[in-house]
């Protein structure tokens, strides 16, 4: 039982876990060398569909530690960048999910979790018009044609002075 | 579709700070031309544009804090007396090197702008490359970077020395007095300073690349309110 910790998620589910891998969080770390492992420790803020998917990537790593990934991505194809495992494992189809993925990496305190799925996303937004960018996150175009033109003229001086 | 939903939730749940985390991986100008997606891209761009540059002035501010302490030991060292040993030496470089007539320029007026500055690996090429054909019959492009700062290997090569024309003996001090300059203990920590110096002016840079466009977008606004007022 010493080598085990157990999580509660915000949707009320225990999840029992290897100490060492639940450790991969330095938020979890910090709570058990302050606390100790006996005591649930809770996670109110993560989703137990998220949290399973974070220790499976987190026992993925268990005995590594993946390399920085480097910036700016020189490809859309984030199998370019990063190790195959990492890519498949975050080729999530629901970007919803990989939102909560996102927000729970930061929460946990898991730097290679967050640059791994923050540069996912990355990916969807490299390279494309606004009008693309748009159609991948369902985003409302709200701008008038005035308001966009004169964003595109500051945009153009800042290119043009830096 | 459901624009509430869209404008706030999705890709917009990721507060600047976060969402901020995902632009680090694309160029800067992708991060420019996202403004033009919607107003909530244009306001969380400017708030990722502020966090950045909140973020960078700290780094900025860390590496003062570093070069500081350096800074003075070496700025006091070049003042007071220390400076001695080091002002011989590089008096006994410029006279050599004045007297060599080098068919360049550049290693002189490189030396005499900037001798703290001193690089040892491009001034050496300097000299070498300018004068290897005539001059310097030894092997000296075998040394290594590591070996030019380890004296005793340079010194090995010294029995050489006295089988070589005149003008090889002179390069052969030039050499060992700049290494001597290199290994005092200020021009080390001159070095430490100036490497980090390198980095703190990229942080510059890009430090005044995000101040021009928030600057600008400040600007614009002003511009807006005060065209509202007049109407």
């Amino acid at each position: 039982m010493e080598n085990k910790v157990k999580l509660s998620t915000q949707d009320g589910v225990i999840i029992e876990v290897d100490k060492e891998v639940a450790c991969k969080s330095h938020l979890i770390n910090t709570i058990i060398d302050d606390t100790g492992s006996e005591e649930e420790i809770p996670l109110p803020n993560v989703k137990s569909s998220i949290l399973n998917k974070v220790i499976e990537y987190c026992n993925m790593h268990r005995n590594d530690s993946p390399p920085e990934i480097e910036k700016p991505l020189r490809s859309n194809n984030l199998a370019d960048c990063v190790e195959q495992k990492d890519a498949d494992f975050i080729n999530i189809p629901n970007l919803e999910e990989l939102f909560d993925i996102i927000l729970a990496a930061n929460y946990l305190d898991i730097k290679s979790l967050l640059d791994l799925s923050c540069a996912k996303v990355a990916t969807y937004i490299k390279g494309k018009t606004p009008e693309e960018i748009r159609k991948t996150f369902n985003i409302q175009n709200d701008l008038t044609q005035e308001e966009e033109q004169q964003i595109r003229e500051e945009n153009k001086w800042a290119e043009e002075t830096s | 579709m459901d624009q509430g939903f869209a404008q706030n939730k999705g890709l917009f749940k990721l507060r600047p700070e976060v969402l901020g985390k995902v632009f680090d991986f694309l160029e800067y100008k992708q991060l420019l031309e996202f403004r033009t997606v919607s107003k909530k891209a244009d306001q969380i761009t400017q708030g990722i544009l502020t966090h950045r540059l909140e973020k960078i002035e700290k780094e900025v501010k860390r590496y003062e804090n570093l070069m500081q302490p350096l800074k003075d030991e070496v700025y006091k060292e070049l003042n007071g007396e220390l400076n001695n040993e080091f002002m011989t030496r590089r008096m006994n470089i410029i006279n050599i090197v004045n007297k060599m007539d080098f068919k360049s320029q550049q290693f002189k007026d490189a030396f005499e702008k900037d001798p703290v500055g001193i690089e040892m690996t491009k001034y050496l090429k300097l000299l070498f490359n300018d004068n290897y054909e005539t001059l310097w019959k030894l092997q000296v492009q075998s040394i290594s970077e590591e070996q030019f700062v380890d004296l005793l290997k340079i010194q090995e090569l010294e029995y050489q020395i006295n089988t070589a024309p005149p003008l090889c003996k002179e390069m052969f001090s030039v050499f060992k007095d700049i290494i001597e300059l290199r290994k005092m203990r200020f021009m080390n920590q001159w070095h430490k300073q100036y490497k980090i110096d390198i980095d703190s002016d990229k942080e510059i840079e890009k430090q005044i690349k995000v101040q021009a466009i928030l600057a600008r977008i400040r600007q614009t606004e002003l511009e807006k309110q005060f065209s509202n007022i007049q109407i």
